[in-house]
């Protein structure tokens, strides 16, 4: 129900029936017929697979190297979804005959997102380095804040983007990682 | 070992990859963090210990100019923050307490300082650095004992902003900390199986019907709200 709203808002603010067609037309899959992408569904996806892939490498770690054994499933878990989505990603720009990395030129995309959010390599050297005492902790900060980055870039693109398949990973994008984030902070306050 | 390797991989193709989308003035990079531990305010949001709007999907995004008291950071959309009304849940702390930031962005920074009321208890120098990707500060709040909302500010180094945040506490006469109490999140069913639901834990192997299709499960979890098995192969396999 709140997707279908979501969407519906979206679409409103896009002012473009072509998605709508698009979005309620027979298969959910199928490129758009009339290329119906725009700067922001490109951008979206171009910035949200290296982010993904940063929280991915976290997330390996944390898969073999946490504690607690549900943290460790919780990663594993976090790892192969990411790796789908990414999968997912890297198809539709491929249809789209877009680039899978961004336009070289930083002032391409000068005015749409306000910064970058990708947890740079250092942080993940840094989890790495965690002693055994602290890394459930710190893999819980770090993955928590890298998963803020991935909701703001959905946030932007459920309010600029077009593409049916792109809203609707952003939708998910929003609510999985809200989730996450949420069941993170259960295992940080159990002792 | 395996692991080393892929990281050295990974390190390695990070640092050329992504030159273009990476490559911006320094001044334009976006600072956004807050604190997770005590909660506060804008973390109570995000765990959905408290019910609150839009902060919730950002509760890193309290920024303001330098200089202001007030746990919103001046910001229109994220008023609820000053509510001194709302059920922010406070931490039981000693008078020794220690904080740790999360951060979605790292910028260089001036200091952090730590309020409660009009006195400042604490102020930790930044050295116009990058702070590191995990950041903890341990304060003595002094003489105060019983319910205090703390403020804490993280001054930017080249920008004219800071970021606010408020920490609810009860700050009892030990010094040991009491542990963060546990978010209102119930725990995972253990009793998975029949239809699929958020919240319950699934072991690999066990079967799930969600939307007239069943589905096997391909890796320990537990569901969550954005991982229905239709639209996360990785975790249900369709049968």
């Amino acid at each position: 129900m709140i997707r279908c709203l979501l969407a519906a808002l979206v679409l409103l603010l896009a002012g473009c029936d072509s998605a709508l067609t698009m979005r309620t037309g027979a298969s959910e899959s199928a490129p758009p017929l009339d290329g119906s992408f725009n700067d922001t569904d490109v951008m979206f996806l171009q910035m949200l697979i290296p982010h993904h892939r940063q929280g991915v490498r976290l997330a390996e770690l944390a898969a073999e190297l946490a504690t607690d054994p549900e943290i460790r499933d919780f990663a594993a878990a976090v790892e192969a979804t990411q790796n789908d989505e990414i999968a997912d990603m890297e198809a539709w720009l491929t249809e789209w005959n877009q680039p899978i990395a961004a336009d070289p030129d930083p002032n391409a995309h000068h005015g749409h997102g306000d910064g970058l959010h990708s947890t740079d390599p250092a942080v993940v050297t840094a989890l790495a380095k965690t002693p055994a005492a602290e890394f459930d902790r710190t893999f819980l900060n770090l993955l928590t804040g890298h998963q803020h980055g991935a909701v703001e870039l959905a946030r932007m693109e459920l309010e600029d983007g077009r593409h049916p398949d792109a809203l609707d990973l952003a939708d998910r994008v929003v609510e999985s990682r809200t989730a996450q984030v949420k069941q993170m902070a259960t295992f940080l306050a159990t002792p | 070992m395996k692991l080393k390797r892929k990281l050295a991989v990974f390190t390695a193709a990070a640092a050329i990859a992504p030159l273009g989308l990476f490559v911006l003035p320094a001044g334009t990079a976006n600072a956004h963090g807050y604190i997770s531990s005590p909660p506060s305010r804008q973390a109570q949001c995000a765990q959905g210990t408290v019910q609150c709007g839009s902060i919730k999907w950002e509760p890193q995004s309290v920024e303001g100019p330098k200089g202001l008291r007030s746990c919103n950071g001046g910001v229109g959309r994220f008023a609820e923050l000053n509510d001194d009304s709302k059920p922010w849940r406070a931490t039981s702390v000693g008078r020794t307490v220690t904080f740790t930031w999360t951060f979605t962005a790292r910028h260089r920074t001036q200091n952090y300082e730590y309020y409660l009321g009009n006195t400042r208890v604490a102020v930790f120098d930044g050295h116009m650095q990058q702070p590191p990707p995990t950041l903890s500060h341990t304060v003595n709040l002094g003489n105060v004992s019983g319910r205090q909302k703390l403020l804490a500010v993280w001054n930017i180094g080249d920008t004219a902003n800071a970021f606010y945040a408020c920490v609810d506490l009860n700050v009892g006469g030990g010094e040991s900390p009491a542990p963060t109490p546990p978010p209102t999140t119930p725990p995972p069913n253990e009793n998975p199986g029949g239809t699929w639901a958020a919240g319950t834990a699934y072991t690999a192997g066990s079967e799930v019907t969600s939307g007239g299709t069943t589905y096997r499960c391909l890796q320990n979890h537990t569901a969550l709200p954005g991982w229905e098995p239709a639209s996360t192969p990785a975790l249900w396999q369709a049968l």
